[in-house]
């Protein structure tokens, strides 16, 4: 079971599932922030963040391999957690070809994979020439794919979501500033999802709610980086449906990780 | 009940004394915006429980006058809920005093609003300097768009210069971690210089670093509308690990200490 009891919330209070985490120390992190798992799970309760996938930021600081190892040792024995890896092509052999990965994240009980391609992390292109195998493995098991858009851009989520249209890739940090391609790219493809811990233009849950659906969008926060109130209270007091409003919360995310198939 | 259990219900924060420092009228450009329409932003402030916002019109550049008339607007459409912040655009400075005067006269405004970004101008143009001294004869305080270190610095020296002038550092330095430290340490020292909350990229324990390195009488409640969500702003300060009396301060009690014209609209409260 991934939801936890009383992860449906009460009537009129929201419980939710946190689709965008991370622990791990940073290069240069601003005054105030945490690294620390405890501080995280602090910051959840005090939310009413009942669930959140994570990952570890030594995977792209350091390496994949290393920093997935410590995400699984962070999440052993808390229920909040659920472990994300980060993942990338295997084209030099320092990383695991797609079927051997797709077996350790069985054997882990690993749902969702995170790529940071950009060149100040793990700097490989997304392409089919690089990417292609990788996407077609995580495709097949239905394995929710999460990237930043700020380690990609548009033109190549499109690609990726046109090559791939039963991959489930969930775009996460969408600033304000790119509504426009944002709604563009949902109405292009199908199998985008985005998190919500950026949205932050008015009304922008009822705009997307009532030409997207409310399918399209899951709850994040972007912790540590982000304040987690300010995805809480946008969803909290979003003019939308209370089933919407749970959909976003956490039925969503919950949806896509028991689809995936181990 | 705490102020986030309270927010957390979904209910407007009815008894509260929330005012927004930093809002927009007018057409979002750079994308969209359901703000644009602004009833919309009126909306969700009567919704979270802002009692009232000062707003300025940044985009109207085929006239700036245009854009402080589009505020007059709107302030006398909703009376008791909005306050104009005058707007001035440095690349037009004829008629700047008579356009002050006229603004001023109207009743309608309560500060003024530049963005030196925008306007790629440095904080010490002469322009600036002229306005700066006008705020502080008026006392008008004047909200600035910070975003890093070169919108930043110069208060140290203006602080001191014009000692009658309140400065707001809206965005408090934006996400350049060295211009939002000093954006703070200056704040801390200056008696006439504050910090708001505006930011789009609500980082993760910042108010608190502000609260305790400047104090929370030194931060204002912005939200950036109809840029930003104003429930997401309000978001950042509720959720906040400071105290409720803190986040009183920040929401509103600062702002009505501040700004003076606001006495009479606030009188019974």
């Amino acid at each position: 079971m991934i939801a936890p009891e009383g992860m449906e919330g009460t009537k009129n209070m929201l419980a939710f599932f946190d689709c965008n985490c991370y622990i791990g120390r940073t290069e240069t992190p601003f005054p105030g922030t945490f690294s620390d798992v405890e501080t995280l799970v602090g910051n959840m309760k005090k939310c009413s963040i009942a669930k959140a996938l994570v990952w570890h930021m030594s995977s792209v600081l350091y390496h994949p391999v290393y920093g997935n190892e410590k995400i699984l040792e962070v999440c052993r024995g808390r229920d909040m957690l659920m472990p994300v890896w980060v993942v990338m092509p295997n084209h030099t052999h320092e990383f695991y070809q797609p079927e051997e990965l797709i077996g350790l994240m069985r054997e882990n009980n690993v749902r969702a994979v995170r790529l940071c391609p950009s060149a100040e992390r793990l700097n490989h292109r997304m392409e089919t020439w690089s990417c292609g195998e990788l996407f077609g493995a995580l495709e097949c098991a239905g394995i929710p794919v999460f990237i930043s858009l700020r380690e990609t851009d548009w033109n190549t989520v499109h690609a990726i979501c046109a090559a791939f249209p039963a991959l489930k890739l969930v775009l996460t940090e969408i600033h304000y500033s790119q509504t426009r391609n944002m709604f563009a790219m949902l109405s292009a493809v199908k199998n985008m999802y985005i998190d919500t811990s950026h949205l932050k233009s008015p009304y922008i849950y009822e705009d997307l709610c009532s030409r997207f659906g409310a399918e399209r969008l899951l709850f994040g926060t972007c912790m540590p980086y982000m304040e987690p109130g300010c995805a809480v209270s946008s969803l909290i007091f979003a003019e939308i449906s209370q089933d919407d409003k749970e959909k976003i919360a956490s039925r969503n995310i919950r949806n896509l990780l028991e689809e995936v198939i181990f | 009940m705490t102020l986030k259990d309270r927010f957390m219900r979904g209910k407007p924060l009815d008894g509260e004394m929330i005012i927004d420092c930093h809002m927009h009228v007018g057409i979002v450009n750079e994308f969209y915006s359901g703000g644009s329409c602004f009833e919309k932003v009126i909306e969700k402030m009567d919704a979270t429980g802002v009692k009232m916002g000062f707003v300025s019109c940044l985009r109207r550049y085929d006239c700036p006058e245009n854009g402080n008339r589009e505020v007059i607007r709107y302030v006398e459409k909703y009376p008791g809920k909005l306050r104009g912040m005058i707007y001035f655009n440095p690349h037009y400075p004829h008629g700047y005093l008579e356009e002050f005067l006229y603004c001023r006269d109207s009743g309608c405004f309560c500060g003024i609003k530049i963005h030196p970004e925008i306007h790629q101008r440095a904080m010490t143009d002469d322009f600036y300097l002229d306005i700066f001294k006008l705020a502080g004869e008026n006392r008008y305080p004047v909200l600035t768009h910070t975003w890093d270190m070169e919108d930043v610095a110069p208060f140290n020296e203006l602080a001191e210069r014009f000692p009658d002038t309140t400065f707001i550092l809206g965005h408090s330095g934006g996400i350049s971690r060295l211009a939002f430290i000093e954006a703070v340490r200056l704040a801390g020292i200056h008696e006439n210089i504050f910090l708001d909350t505006a930011l789009s990229y609500a980082l993760y324990g910042t108010l608190q670093y502000m609260a305790e390195t400047a104090g929370s009488g030194k931060i204002l409640f912005g939200s950036d509308a109809n840029w930003n969500l104003i429930e997401a702003a309000l978001g950042r300060v509720i959720f906040a690990d400071i105290s409720d009396a803190e986040k009183k301060d920040i929401l509103g009690l600062n702002a009505k200490r501040l700004f003076g014209c606001l006495d009479g609209i606030f009188a019974a409260s």
